[in-house]
C-alpha cells in the first residue's frame, strides 16, 4: 500500500516536472504554474468530435494510449523495492508494451478522418516500428550483462560500472530510440505542430486531448526512468536514498531530452528511417557482439 | 458583457467552481492569430509576455485574433477557424468591428501598434465572467452551413479521396470522407471531385445514383487501361454504356479533380485501364502509344463551371444524377471515349474536367472491334464518331463479391505514383493560416501519400485597390503603401517616394541616399529575422525561433546588439543536422523533367495537343525540328517526326504521328537561338511564329534587348526573329525562372541580380550581393544570414557617409501628365512601381514584386518532395502573400 502511494507520488511529481520541462523547451522559460493551467484548461474545454469520425477508435485511442503507458510504468522500479510489478520479463515487457503506443497513434490518426491525422499516423507507424527494433536489440545487451530480465537485476549488474560506460553504443541507441518512441523533438514527426498542426491528435479536444497529453508526459517519464534503470545505475548512488537518485537521474534524462529537442531541428522522415535501418540496426548488433565479447573476457 | 460570448461560451450556469476554473485558465491565453503570427509581431514593439501563447491550431486556442480587413475568402476561412475552436472561445478583432461571415467580436480594438496588451484584461474578463452562459447560440453562418451540407451529401460514397481544405484554419467541414454505407450498394466510384478553390464551381459531389435500390455494383469495372495502339481516338463523345447496373460495381475511377486547376496543363492525364471484356475500369491513365488522340481544347484552367450533363454511364443511361448538376461548361476535354455497342460505351458530350493522368500503355486496342472512326493509315485527327466497340461479352463479377478486398481492385482506379504504384492521392490545403507558412498564403497540394504530386501557392488577400484619396492626391501614395504593407513598410515608402521623384523629373533624387539605404538595410535585418522566426518554427527549432524574435524586437527598437546577432547567425550555421536537412529541400524540379512527364506518348499517331501548354524554358540554341504538320489538324504520316526541344527531353515522343498542336501554348522562355522553321508547316493553324512581339525593355541574358519583364514569358529569347505569339498565352507567370527576378531566393541559386548594385550609395561602399550556390533551403538561409551580416556592416558604413540626408520634396502639378517609376531591392526581392499621373491624379498604377514570381515556382520547387520538405521549401522562399495580388 505504502509502496503504491509512494510510486504514485513519484509518478505525479515526475509528470509535473516533465510538463514544466516541456514548457521550457517550447518557450525557453520555466513556468511552474503552466502545467496546472494547461490541465484545467483541457478539463473544461468543449469536446469536439470531427465529422464522420471513427467513433470506436476515436474514443478508444486516448484511453488505450494512457493505459499502455501505465502498464509500462508499473514494471519500472522507482527505488529499491519500489516497483508495482516485478516482472520476470520486465526488460522485454518495456518494448512489448511500448509497441502499442504506435497502435494508439495510428488509431488516433485514423479515427479523426482527416489527412493530417492520417499522415501523422503513418509517420508514427514507420517511426515506431523502426525504433522498437533497436530498443529490443540494445535491451538484449543489458540483459546479457545482468543475465536476467528482472529490471532490479539489471540495476544491480551496474554496481561496478554503469551501462552508460560499459556499453555506450547501446546507451546512445536506446537514448535516441526512446526520444523517437516518445516522438519528442526532433523526432516529433507524428505530431509536428508546425507541419501537421498536431498531427495524430490535432482534432482532439477536451478530456480526450488531456488523456493524450498526460499519456505523452507519462511516456516521457517512463522512457526516462527506463534509461536510468538500464544505463545509469538506477537507484545506485552515494549519500542519498535510492529513490531520490532515480528521481534526480530521471529528471536529468528528461531535461536532456527536451534540451536536444529545443536546439536540433526536426529530423526528416526519410533520414529518420534511413539512419535507423542503415546505421542503428547494425550498430545495435555490433553492440551485442561487443558486450558479449566483454562478458567473455 | 451580457451580449458577449454568445457564440463563444459553453452552455451552463457560471457556478463558483467554474468561475474559479475560468479565472485560472484565463491567466494564460492561447491565441490563434489571423492572418498570421508575423503580422502580429510587426504590430508590436516588444515580445508578448509568457502568459500569452501563439498556438498552431485553432483547437488549441482560446482566442481567435483577427487583424485588419480580411478579404472575402480569408474571412470565410476565419469563420471556419472560429467554428473549429472549442468553447470557451473569445473572438477578438483588431481593426474592423465586423467582418462577415464572422459575428460581432467579443472584444474589439483599433489596429495600431502594441494593441494587444491593452485588451488582454478585457479578453480575460470575457472568460472570467462568461466562460459558461445560460444562453448561448451556435455559430452557424450561412457559408458554414453550406459547407456542412455539401459534406453531408458526400456521405455514403467511397470517394477514396480526401479534400482537406484550409489547414491551419483546419476546415474539415467539407471533407469528402464518404465512408458511409450506401444502403446495400457498393458504389466504389472513386470519383475524385476535388473542388478546391473553384469559386464558380458547381460541384455538389453527390453521386446520386438513383434507383439503385438493392443493386450490387461491386464488380462492374470499367477498365480502359492499357490501350496500346489506339489510333485516332475521339474522346469527345465518351459513352459509358453501363445501363442497368444490377449487380455491377461502378468502380469508375473517374477523377473529377476540379481543384485549383486554373491554368493547368493536363496534357496526358488519361489512364485507360484494360479494355478487356470483363472489367471496365474507367480510369484514364497512361496513354502511351496512342494514335490519333484528340486533346483539342484540353484546358483545365479556370473552371468556372462544369457540365457533366452529357456524361452517360450506361447503355440505358446510368442514373448518375450528379452529372446533371455538374457544370463543366468551361472545361475542354475531348478525351472521352465513344464506345457504342459495348458495355463501356462512354459518352461525354459535354466537356469534362476529368483528370486523365499519364497516357500510357494503350497498346492492343486494335482488333477488339474498335471502330475508331478514323483512317489509321492516314492517321487523321478527326476523331468524331470514334467508336469503341469493345464487344464486352458480359461482365464477370464473380471475382468481386462483397467482402472480398482485392488489392488489385482496390487500387485499380487510383492514380499512379512515379514509382508505378497506384496510390490514393489527397487534396490538401495548407493555409491561409498555417503556422509554418506566411499568413494569407494558401498552398493547395495534391499528396501522393505524403509526397507532393502537385502544389500551387495562392494568396487570399484582396487585390490592391487604391482609395480615391490616393488617386486624387498621389503624394499620399508613400503613406498608403507603407500602411498597406507593414511587413515591408520602409521598402514600400521608399519605392513610392522614388517613383514620385522620378515623375517630378528629379532623377538624382530617385537614387537612394545613405540614410534611406540604411533604413532599408535595417528593414532587411528585421525582415530576415522575422522570416527566420517563422522558418525556425517550421523546422522545429524553438531555440532559433526565440532568439530570432528576441533580436527582431531589439533591432526594430534600435536597441539591437550587433555582436550578439552575429554570434547568433554563426551558431545557426553550426546547428547540428540543419545543413543536411535543408540541403535536400527546395531545389526545383527541372523544367525539362517536368515536361518529360507530360510527354510520355510513345507510339501516338494523330495526336492533337490543342491548347496544351508546353512550357519550354531554357531552349538556348536548339532547333525545333518538330516535323509537325500544323495545318488544319491534318497530320498524315508523321511517323518520323522528332521533337528536338533542346534542353527538353522529348525523346519519349517516339512514333508520334500526325500531331495537332492547335492552340498549343509554347511558352518559349529563354530560347537562345531557335529555329522554329525546320520541318514546321504552320498552315492555317494559329501557331504563327512571325513578328515576335516581345514588348519593351527586355531584360535579356542572351540576345534580346528591350524586353519588358511584364511582357511575359518571352524574355531571354536570344536569336528569335519575327515571332508572333499573339493568340498564344505567353504571359504565364508559371514560366518565370529564378534569373527573371531578384531576391534572396535568386541569389541563393547563384544569380547575383540585385537592384542595389545600381545604387551609387551601395557601389561606393564596395557593396556586392551575397550569393551562394545550391538553390535549396539551406542556401537561402545562408544568403539571408549573410545579408544580415552585410546589412549590419553597411549601416555602420552609412553612418560615416556625409551628404544629403533625405530626399527632396516632391510636388505634383495639377496639370499635365507623365509617368513615374522606381524599383527597389526589398528584403524579399525587387519591387517595381510604375504609375501614370494625369492632371495631378493617379490614372494608372502597377506594382510588381518577386513574391509573385516565387509563388509561380512553388510547384517545381516542391514536386515529388515529402510534405515536410515541401513546406520547408515554400517557407524558405519568404513569399509575401499580399504581393501576389498586385
Amino acid at each position: 500500500m505504502i509502496i503504491g502511494i509512494l510510486i504514485t507520488l513519484f509518478f505525479l511529481a515526475g509528470i509535473y516536472f516533465v510538463a514544466v520541462l516541456e514548457r521550457w523547451s517550447l518557450s525557453g522559460t520555466m513556468q511552474w504554474s503552466s502545467p496546472v493551467r494547461s490541465l484545467l484548461r483541457l478539463f473544461i474545454q468543449e469536446e469536439i468530435k470531427p465529422r464522420k469520425h471513427d467513433s470506436i477508435f476515436f474514443e478508444a485511442a486516448p484511453v488505450f494510449f494512457i493505459a499502455v503507458i501505465l502498464l509500462t510504468i508499473s514494471i519500472l522500479p522507482f527505488g529499491e523495492g519500489l516497483v508495482l510489478i516485478d516482472l520476470g520479463t520486465g526488460a522485454l515487457f518495456i518494448n512489448a508494451a511500448l509497441v502499442y503506443v504506435m497502435v494508439c497513434l495510428l488509431m488516433a490518426g485514423w479515427s479523426v478522418n482527416g489527412v493530417y491525422g492520417m499522415i501523422g499516423g503513418w509517420r508514427a507507424l514507420a517511426q515506431l516500428i523502426a525504433y522498437s527494433m533497436t530498443v529490443v536489440m540494445v535491451l538484449t545487451a543489458t540483459v546479457m550483462r545482468a543475465e536476467s530480465m528482472f529490471l532490479p537485476d539489471i540495476i544491480e549488474s551496474q554496481q561496478s560500472l554503469w551501462n552508460i560506460l560499459y556499453q555506450p553504443i547501446g546507451f546512445i541507441l536506446f537514448y535516441l530510440s526512446a526520444m523517437a518512441i516518445a516522438f519528442l523533438p526532433p523526432f516529433d514527426l507524428p505530431t509536428a505542430e508546425s507541419e501537421l498542426a498536431g498531427g495524430v491528435w490535432a482534432d482532439f479536444t477536451g478530456i480526450r486531448k488531456l488523456l493524450f497529453r498526460l499519456g505523452r508526459l507519462a511516456l516521457i517519464l517512463t522512457l526516462s526512468v527506463a534509461v536510468v534503470v538500464l544505463y545509469m545505475g538506477g537507484w545506485l548512488g552515494p549519500w542519498l536514498p535510492g529513490y531520490v537518485w532515480i528521481f534526480l537521474k530521471t529528471l536529468l534524462v528528461a531535461a536532456s531530452f527536451f534540451a536536444v529537442g529545443r536546439f536540433v531541428p526536426r529530423i526528416r522522415q526519410d533520414h529518420l528511417l534511413e539512419y535507423h535501418w542503415k546505421f542503428g540496426i547494425p550498430l545495435a548488433l555490433f553492440n551485442i557482439f561487443l558486450v558479449g565479447g566483454l562478458l567473455i573476457i | 458583457m451580457e451580449e458577449k460570448m454568445t457564440y463563444g461560451a459553453r452552455q451552463g450556469s457560471m457556478t463558483f467552481l467554474r468561475k474559479q476554473l475560468a479565472k485560472v485558465i484565463s491567466k494564460e491565453l492561447r491565441i490563434f492569430p489571423v492572418p498570421g503570427a508575423s503580422l502580429l509581431r510587426y504590430y508590436h514593439t516588444e515580445a508578448l509576455p509568457d502568459t500569452i501563447q501563439l498556438v498552431a491550431t485553432p483547437k488549441e486556442a482560446d482566442v481567435l485574433l483577427v487583424m485588419g480587413n480580411l478579404s472575402g475568402a480569408m474571412a470565410e476561412r476565419a469563420a471556419y477557424t472560429y467554428a473549429q475552436m472549442a468553447r470557451p472561445r473569445v473572438l477578438v478583432m483588431a481593426g474592423p468591428d465586423r467582418i462577415e461571415p464572422l459575428y460581432p467580436p467579443d472584444v474589439h480594438t483599433e489596429l495600431k501598434p502594441d494593441f494587444l496588451p491593452g485588451i488582454i484584461s478585457e479578453i480575460r474578463g470575457c472568460l472570467n465572467s462568461a466562460a459558461w452562459r445560460e444562453y448561448t447560440q451556435p455559430f452557424e453562418p450561412e457559408q458554414l452551413l453550406e459547407k456542412i451540407k455539401e459534406a453531408e451529401q458526400d456521405q455514403g460514397h467511397m470517394h477514396h479521396h480526401h479534400d482537406h481544405g484550409e489547414h491551419g484554419g483546419h476546415d474539415h467541414s467539407a471533407h469528402q470522407h464518404g465512408h458511409g454505407d450506401h444502403g446495400g450498394h457498393d458504389h466504389d466510384h472513386s470519383h475524385k471531385h476535388d473542388h478546391g478553390s473553384h469559386s464558380g464551381h458547381d460541384h455538389p459531389h453527390d453521386h446520386q445514383h438513383g434507383d439503385h435500390g438493392g443493386h450490387d455494383h461491386s464488380a462492374h469495372q470499367h477498365g480502359h487501361g492499357d490501350h496500346g495502339g489506339h489510333e485516332g481516338h475521339d474522346h469527345s463523345a465518351h459513352q459509358h454504356g453501363h445501363g442497368d447496373h444490377g449487380g455491377h460495381d461502378h468502380n469508375h475511377g473517374h477523377k473529377h479533380e476540379h481543384g485549383s486547376h486554373s491554368g493547368h496543363d493536363h496534357p496526358h492525364d488519361h489512364q485507360h485501364g484494360d479494355h478487356d471484356a470483363q472489367a471496365h475500369n474507367h480510369e484514364h491513365h497512361n496513354h502511351e502509344e496512342h494514335e490519333g488522340h484528340d486533346h483539342s481544347a484540353h484546358d483545365h484552367g479556370s473552371h468556372g463551371s462544369h457540365d457533366h450533363s452529357g456524361h452517360k454511364h450506361g447503355e440505358s443511361r446510368h442514373p448518375h444524377d450528379h452529372h446533371k448538376e455538374h457544370d463543366h461548361d468551361e472545361h475542354c476535354h475531348d478525351d472521352s471515349h465513344q464506345q457504342a455497342g459495348g458495355r463501356s460505351a462512354h459518352e461525354s458530350e459535354a466537356d469534362h474536367s476529368h483528370e486523365h493522368d499519364h497516357h500510357q500503355d494503350h497498346g492492343g486496342h486494335d482488333g477488339n472491334d474498335h471502330n475508331h472512326g478514323h483512317d489509321p493509315a492516314g492517321h487523321q485527327h478527326d476523331h468524331s464518331g470514334h467508336n469503341h466497340n469493345h464487344a464486352h461479352g458480359g461482365h464477370d463479377h464473380s471475382g468481386h463479391g462483397s467482402g472480398f478486398m482485392s488489392m488489385i481492385a482496390m487500387t485499380k482506379d487510383l492514380p499512379l505514383s512515379p514509382d508505378g504504384l497506384p496510390m490514393e492521392w489527397s487534396d490538401v490545403q495548407f493555409g491561409p493560416f498555417h503556422p509554418g507558412l506566411p499568413g494569407g498564403l494558401r498552398l493547395a497540394m495534391k499528396l501522393d501519400g505524403d509526397t507532393v504530386a502537385e502544389a500551387k501557392a495562392e494568396s487570399d488577400f484582396s487585390p490592391l485597390s487604391l482609395p480615391t484619396s490616393v488617386r486624387n492626391n498621389p503624394l499620399l501614395l508613400p503613406d498608403f503603401l507603407e500602411k498597406m504593407n507593414p511587413m515591408a513598410a520602409v521598402s514600400y515608402r521608399l519605392l513610392a517616394q522614388k517613383a514620385l521623384e522620378n515623375y517630378s523629373g528629379n532623377t538624382a533624387g530617385a537614387r537612394l541616399t545613405a540614410v534611406e539605404a540604411a533604413a532599408l538595410e535595417k528593414e532587411r535585418i528585421v525582415s530576415h529575422l522575422s522570416w527566420l522566426a517563422d522558418f525556425a518554427l517550421l523546422l522545429g527549432s524553438n531555440w532559433m525561433r526565440d532568439q530570432a524574435i528576441r533580436h527582431f524586437y531589439k533591432f526594430r527598437n534600435n536597441t539591437g546588439d550587433e555582436k550578439a546577432l552575429l554570434k547568433f547567425t554563426d551558431r545557426i550555421k553550426n546547428i547540428p543536422y540543419l545543413k543536411i536537412k535543408l540541403s535536400a529541400a527546395g531545389s526545383p524540379v527541372e523544367h525539362d523533367e517536368e515536361h518529360r512527364h507530360h510527354h510520355n506518348h510513345g507510339g501516338h499517331v494523330g495526336h492533337d495537343h490543342s491548347e496544351h501548354q508546353h512550357g519550354h524554358g531554357d531552349h538556348r540554341g536548339h532547333d525545333h525540328n518538330h516535323g509537325h504538320d500544323h495545318s488544319e489538324h491534318k497530320h498524315e504520316n508523321h511517323s518520323s517526326h522528332g521533337h528536338n526541344y533542346g534542353d527538353h527531353d522529348h525523346e519519349e515522343y517516339e512514333n508520334h504521328e500526325g500531331h495537332d498542336h492547335t492552340g498549343h501554348k509554347h511558352d518559349h522562355d529563354s530560347h537562345g537561338g531557335h529555329d522554329h522553321h525546320a520541318g514546321h508547316d504552320h498552315g492555317d493553324n494559329e501557331h504563327h511564329h512571325e513578328e515576335h512581339q516581345h514588348g519593351k525593355s527586355h531584360q535579356s541574358r542572351s540576345g534580346h534587348s528591350a524586353h519588358e519583364p511584364e511582357s511575359g514569358d518571352h524574355e531571354h529569347h536570344g536569336g528569335h526573329e519575327s515571332h508572333d505569339h499573339s493568340g498564344e498565352r505567353v504571359s504565364e507567370p508559371q514560366n518565370l525562372k529564378l534569373e527573371d527576378f531578384s531576391g534572396p531566393v535568386t541569389r541563393a541559386a547563384g544569380f547575383s541580380k540585385d537592384l542595389r548594385t545600381e545604387e551609387a550609395v551601395y557601389r561606393e561602399g564596395g557593396w556586392k550581393p551575397v550569393t551562394t550556390d545550391g538553390n535549396n533551403a539551406w542556401s537561402r538561409l545562408l544568403v539571408r544570414l549573410g545579408e544580415i551580416e552585410q546589412s549590419l556592416r553597411f549601416i555602420a558604413h552609412a553612418e560615416t557617409v556625409t551628404g544629403e540626408e533625405a530626399s527632396p520634396d516632391v510636388s505634383i502639378p495639377a496639370t499635365g501628365m507623365g509617368n513615374g517609376s522606381a524599383s527597389i531591392e526589398s528584403p524579399r526581392g525587387e519591387l517595381i512601381l510604375k504609375f501614370h499621373i494625369h492632371e495631378g491624379k493617379l490614372a494608372h498604377l502597377k506594382l510588381a514584386s518577386s513574391s509573385a514570381a516565387m509563388a509561380a515556382l512553388v510547384n517545381p520547387m516542391t514536386k515529388q518532395m515529402e510534405l515536410a520538405d515541401a513546406l520547408t521549401a515554400v517557407s524558405s522562399m519568404d513569399i509575401l502573400p499580399q504581393e501576389l495580388n498586385y
